[in-house]
């Protein structure tokens, strides 16, 4: 065979494989029904579709959130347990999937789970149990998600922030003040970090926080040093007791950005064909990007607190040498290969060379059906009924839809509810580029 | 010669289903087994023992006697879960409670979770049950007692290993005077070795 003629093949093979998404069309679909709100709907797409045994953790983390959608918080909880068991399981070191990985492609390697994806599993594990009203379980996925996050903050990695404010909240909702400004003052150090490209800066809520929990456990320098720096925020009310209650309202916007792979190519000039894979996000509009909530006379804002799509880019983009090195690593096993494969014959050399450019494929998984943007709103409250309406906006700040909450506030409680909005056009955007 | 590959084929076959079928192994409730290295069964009764055998040899229930000429009679509180995992308390909590009313020395009243249920049958049976079985109200037995707790964890781990220790401690109240009449204390630690290689 003539050079001219493989060049012309892989060329044609190129144009095939250039920008492949791993994701299929089935993702599309699920994505439509939980943008039509229908997360029972989309959980029986999940369920159809995603069923390889490298992707199990996967599975359980999108089920998680959907059946969560669906507010099924006891169900979706059972699910975020059994992916924390198999993610514990999987952290040994696979040989024969390591061995696949080195020689075919990332996607050989069970699914574990970013590092950020990890800590947002017990986030939205404790988001379940305080939308069940059990802080006491909430804490517990605090206490295991602190571990995690200070191995991310020794990195300095994105996607602690919202984690540490989460837990903050958790502490204060159990009256345990001391931790609860320790986790805030994390909170503020992680935001004061995230650099600029990041749409949430620190919320001005997090600032009152630490105002009022330093006045609170009468650590009255600390107090001093925020009121200077913060000249211009009013200074909280203090405290009351425990008779008021608050509502804490969380609005979950879009959805993950999706992962592609993308194929660097060459041929060298012996006919050989080099492919090298790496992967990339698409990040995704969000539709809605601020809520207002409304009761007979009161309102309240919600603030940005976590870009997920943002964090996601960033923690690849971190990632990226380690990837390139194993990729070059694996294309050069791959062409000792087909050097082995074409002393035998030069037929045989072609196809082994083909066959390990179209194994070859960046690992495309990830967990998208995280939102896109988690913001948040807390608004205090007298003690008894409410029924709460709040409005979605969008960049333009036109309103999207409405929703009524009704609830019963008990003294000194925290109430907390959640919205997930994926938004009708974010889910076919997404899905080309 | 065919004979022979069938049996064979048919052993081979045998072994490979052999191996897909689910084992079940019965135990003792006494053994241990350790799978993960969290809290177990065998945490949840070393706790319940320890406790049960010094709750029942400690001075606070003859001296209640003596002074009141009756039985002290216990509720349970909150056992607060401060660990980093989800514990299932009521396992020992149901194990002393058991022990304590056969022991026949201590008496129990339903807990606040417990008696919503009896107070709106009792509700009920006011409405549509005969007079002479009829249960009436306000004549519930006030608890001398409040048995109250928390478990702590302090984990400390570097690579694949990990020390577990937790701490259970039981507090017994007087709900008179918020007197603690009884302090019970149990402590597990564990050294924990994850793999760090797997099929």
């Amino acid at each position: 065979m003539k050079w001219q003629y493989r060049a012309a093949i892989a060329a044609t093979l190129l144009a095939v494989l250039g920008g492949c998404a791993t994701y299929s069309d089935w993702v599309g679909l699920m994505e439509r029904e939980m943008a039509a709100e229908k997360p029972d709907a989309a959980l029986e797409i999940l369920d159809k579709h995603l069923d390889g045994r490298r992707d199990r953790v996967l599975y359980l983390l999108n089920r998680a959130m959907l059946l969560r959608m669906a507010g099924r918080f006891e169900d979706s909880n059972r699910a975020f347990e059994m992916a924390k068991t198999l993610i514990d399981q999987l952290m040994a070191v696979s040989v024969s999937e390591q061995g696949g990985a080195f020689t075919v492609n990332e996607m050989m390697r069970s699914y574990t789970g970013e590092p950020f994806e990890r800590i947002f599993l017990h986030v939205y594990a404790a988001l379940n149990y305080l939308e069940l009203g059990r802080p006491a379980d909430a804490r517990v996925e605090v206490l295991q998600m602190d571990g995690l996050l200070n191995g991310l903050e020794e990195k300095a990695l994105p996607g602690t922030a919202f984690a540490r404010y989460l837990s903050g909240l958790v502490y204060e909702t159990l009256g345990e003040w001391d931790d609860a400004l320790i986790d805030y003052r994390k909170a503020f150090q992680a935001y004061a970090r995230y650099p600029e490209a990041f749409h949430a800066t620190m919320p001005a809520q997090l600032k009152s926080d630490l105002l009022r929990l330093t006045r609170r456990v009468g650590l009255t320098e600390e107090y001093a040093d925020y009121e200077r720096r913060w000249g211009g925020l009013a200074a909280p009310a203090p405290d009351d007791g425990k008779a008021r209650g608050e509502l804490v309202f969380l609005l979950h916007s879009g959805l993950a950005p999706l992962k592609y792979s993308e194929n660097v190519s060459a041929v060298t000039p012996d006919g050989e064909l080099v492919t090298l894979s790496m992967p990339y996000y698409v990040p995704r509009a969000v539709q809605v990007i601020s809520a207002r909530l409304y009761e007979n006379g009161g309102a309240a804002a919600t603030q940005m607190y976590e870009d997920v799509g943002a964090i996601a880019q960033y923690a690849l983009e971190r990632r990226k040498p380690v990837l390139l090195a194993r990729a070059i690593a694996r294309a050069a096993l791959k062409h000792e290969a087909t050097e082995a494969a074409r002393k035998q014959d030069d037929a045989l050399g072609f196809i082994v060379n083909m066959a390990g450019v179209l194994s070859e494929r960046a690992d495309t998984r990830a967990w998208t059906t995280l939102p896109g943007r988690i913001l948040l709103a807390r608004m205090p409250l007298e003690p008894g009924s409410h029924v709460i309406r709040v409005e979605l906006k969008d960049r333009s700040g036109n309103a999207v839809a409405e929703r009524e909450y009704a609830f019963d506030l008990g003294e000194g409680d925290k109430h907390f509810i959640s919205l997930h909005w994926v938004g009708g056009q974010v889910a076919a955007e997404g899905r080309r580029h | 010669m065919a004979r022979k590959l069938m049996l064979v084929w048919m052993v081979t076959a045998a072994m490979g289903l052999g191996a897909c079928a689910t084992k079940v192994e019965r135990m003792e409730v006494e053994d241990v087994r350790d799978l993960s290295g969290q809290w177990n069964d065998t945490d949840s009764r070393l706790v319940s023992e320890e406790m049960i055998a010094d709750v029942l040899s400690r001075p606070w229930r003859s001296a209640f006697e003596q002074q009141n000429g009756r039985l002290p009679t216990v509720i349970v509180g909150g056992i607060r879960n401060l660990s980093q995992e989800h514990i299932n308390v009521n396992t020992f909590v149901r194990d002393m409670e058991r022990a304590l009313i056969n022991s026949g020395q201590v008496s129990f009243v339903a807990s606040s979770e417990e008696r919503g249920e009896i107070r709106g049958e009792r509700m009920d049976q006011d409405l549509h049950a005969r007079e002479d079985t009829r249960k009436p109200m306000g004549q519930e037995i006030g608890a001398d007692f409040m048995l109250k707790g928390e478990i702590n964890t302090i984990i400390d781990k570097e690579g694949k290993r990990q020390v577990r220790f937790y701490q259970v401690d039981l507090t017994l109240i007087s709900l008179a005077d918020n007197r603690k009449v009884w302090v019970g204390q149990k402590k597990i630690k564990k050294f924990v070795t994850k793999p760090s290689l797997r099929p």
